[in-house]
């Protein structure tokens, strides 16, 4: 048995080798990207990263940078490659190449199925959306519409700026759209967006939004301690004027009407919202096993694809492409700016009330639902254990919501090419 | 720096869209509430 033969078996260690000889900036990538995954395996379990999509996300993510082999059926890598997805077949401009080359991947990678028929088209963001939608109570946007709008609003600064900062960068229009979208906080929005208007940086983005997502979850704490001091997280929001119960019949109509007048004024986002409304509608219709369906599997399954196939994208080719570098700058800043223009419109509403409206409310308007309202909460019960703000923080978290969509929708209908 | 034209206007069709849809609720609040006080 020779060298050759024995390097052979082991192919994670020779491509590794052999990268260090001929790309060593590739091989600690990959090293620096199992280290990574890795990383993000221990903080989901640990808490303080969102454990349903950052394990799985990890776990990818370690694993297809260890297991590179020499097979590149499609001639796309310089030889090396995995069994895992390809998200780049059939990405060229002859149709004709691209169904072969979709169709010869399809029967060697063992997750492009899912890739080509629930990612490349959108609809596992709508799946999620389904799922999300079925957990949301649009009773809290009803009580008090205006206020949660215009938080929601608010908490769009980021996508709004990063715009044209993106397009300083040198991206195009389209693409700059699709990275400044990751400040709406919503995973699906920016699948969505991506898709629609930038597929060629559709991976990055979305494995950039999502790492983020996991990071808001981790981060927003610290920003709405730095934003808020101890005296005005202690507020207890003031019970409502009126309170009426919303009932289940008026919430449903809400949704319909919603749904319809949105997809009628943006139809390019009526896919997705469409099924965000569609779960509102299933939630409130009372018809369990719709409920436990979209609320259970479908979302469950969906999420934990999501973050299995998210992680296999991020192979040291994809990160290491000089497009991506300023991708990490940018998702930060519209994230960041996004919750800095909530707890802002929290101040706002907090000298309009004179004083009875806590500002740690703001950070839910970034929609990332329900993520930013559970923050906002947990953060505000360390100061005053007998504050409870999260009806008024749902509220503005379903704006959010809905914010997104409309951006998401304009950005489609204005920038397409 | 470009793509400010586009942002602006992105926010602004957002803002009028947004306060629409909350006025919209309102409306249809105080409709569906006007109609439960007349039922006896």
């Amino acid at each position: 048995m020779t060298w050759d033969a024995i390097a052979n078996i082991f192919q994670g260690v020779t491509t590794l080798a052999d990268a260090f000889s001929h790309n060593p900036k590739m091989a600690i990538a990959r090293i620096l990207l199992i280290l990574l995954g890795l990383l993000l395996v221990y903080l989901g379990k640990k808490g303080i990263l969102e454990a349903l999509l950052m394990i799985p996300m990890g776990l990818g993510m370690a694993t297809v940078n260890a297991a590179i082999m020499f097979f590149d059926p499609l001639n796309l890598h310089g030889g090396t490659g995995t069994l895992f997805v390809e998200a780049q077949a059939g990405a060229t401009a002859d149709a004709v190449k691209n169904a072969a080359e979709v169709m010869t991947i399809l029967q060697i990678d063992w997750l492009q199925p899912i890739y080509t028929f629930t990612f490349s088209n959108g609809l596992i963001a709508c799946l999620v959306f389904m799922g999300i939608g079925a957990l949301l109570d649009v009773g809290y946007v009803m009580a008090r519409p205006f206020q949660s709008m215009f938080i929601a609003v608010c908490a769009e600064l980021g996508t709004i700026i990063t715009f044209p900062i993106s397009q300083w960068f040198g991206y195009t229009p389209q693409q700059a759209a699709a990275i400044s979208i990751v400040g709406g906080a919503d995973g699906p929005m920016v699948l969505f967006t991506s898709l629609r208007l930038a597929p060629e940086l559709f991976v990055p983005i979305a494995v950039i939004a999502y790492l983020y997502l996991g990071f808001a979850y981790g981060g927003y704490p610290y920003l709405i301690k730095f934003m808020v001091p101890k005296k005005l997280l202690a507020i207890k929001p003031a019970p409502p004027k009126k309170k009426r119960n919303i009932t289940s019949g008026e919430k449903m109509l809400f949704a319909v009407v919603a749904c319809v007048l949105l997809s009628f004024l943006l139809p390019v986002a009526a896919p997705l919202i469409l099924s965000l409304f569609f779960g509102v509608v299933i939630r409130e219709s009372g018809i369990k096993e719709f409920i436990d369906l979209l609320q259970g599997p479908i979302l469950y399954v969906s999420t934990m694809f999501l973050g299995l196939l998210l992680g296999v994208l991020c192979d040291a080719n994809t990160i290491m492409d000089p497009k991506v570098l300023p991708l990490l700058l940018l998702g930060i800043l519209s994230l960041l700016i996004s919750g800095i223009g909530g707890i802002l419109a929290g101040y706002i509403l907090y000298f309009v009330t004179r004083g009875k409206f806590n500002p740690a409310i703001g950070i839910a308007g970034v929609s990332c639902v329900p993520t930013t309202s559970k923050v906002a909460q947990k953060v505000v019960s360390k100061v005053n254990r007998g504050a409870i703000i999260l009806p008024d923080a749902l509220g503005a978290n379903v704006s959010g919501v809905i914010t997104t969509a409309i951006i998401a929708g304009i950005f489609c209908s204005l920038l397409a090419k | 720096m470009s793509g400010w034209t586009e942002a602006l206007l992105t926010y602004g069709l957002t803002i009028v869209i947004a306060f629409g849809i909350a006025g919209l609720i309102q409306l249809m609040v105080v409709l569906l509430e006007k109609r439960n006080n007349k039922e006896p």
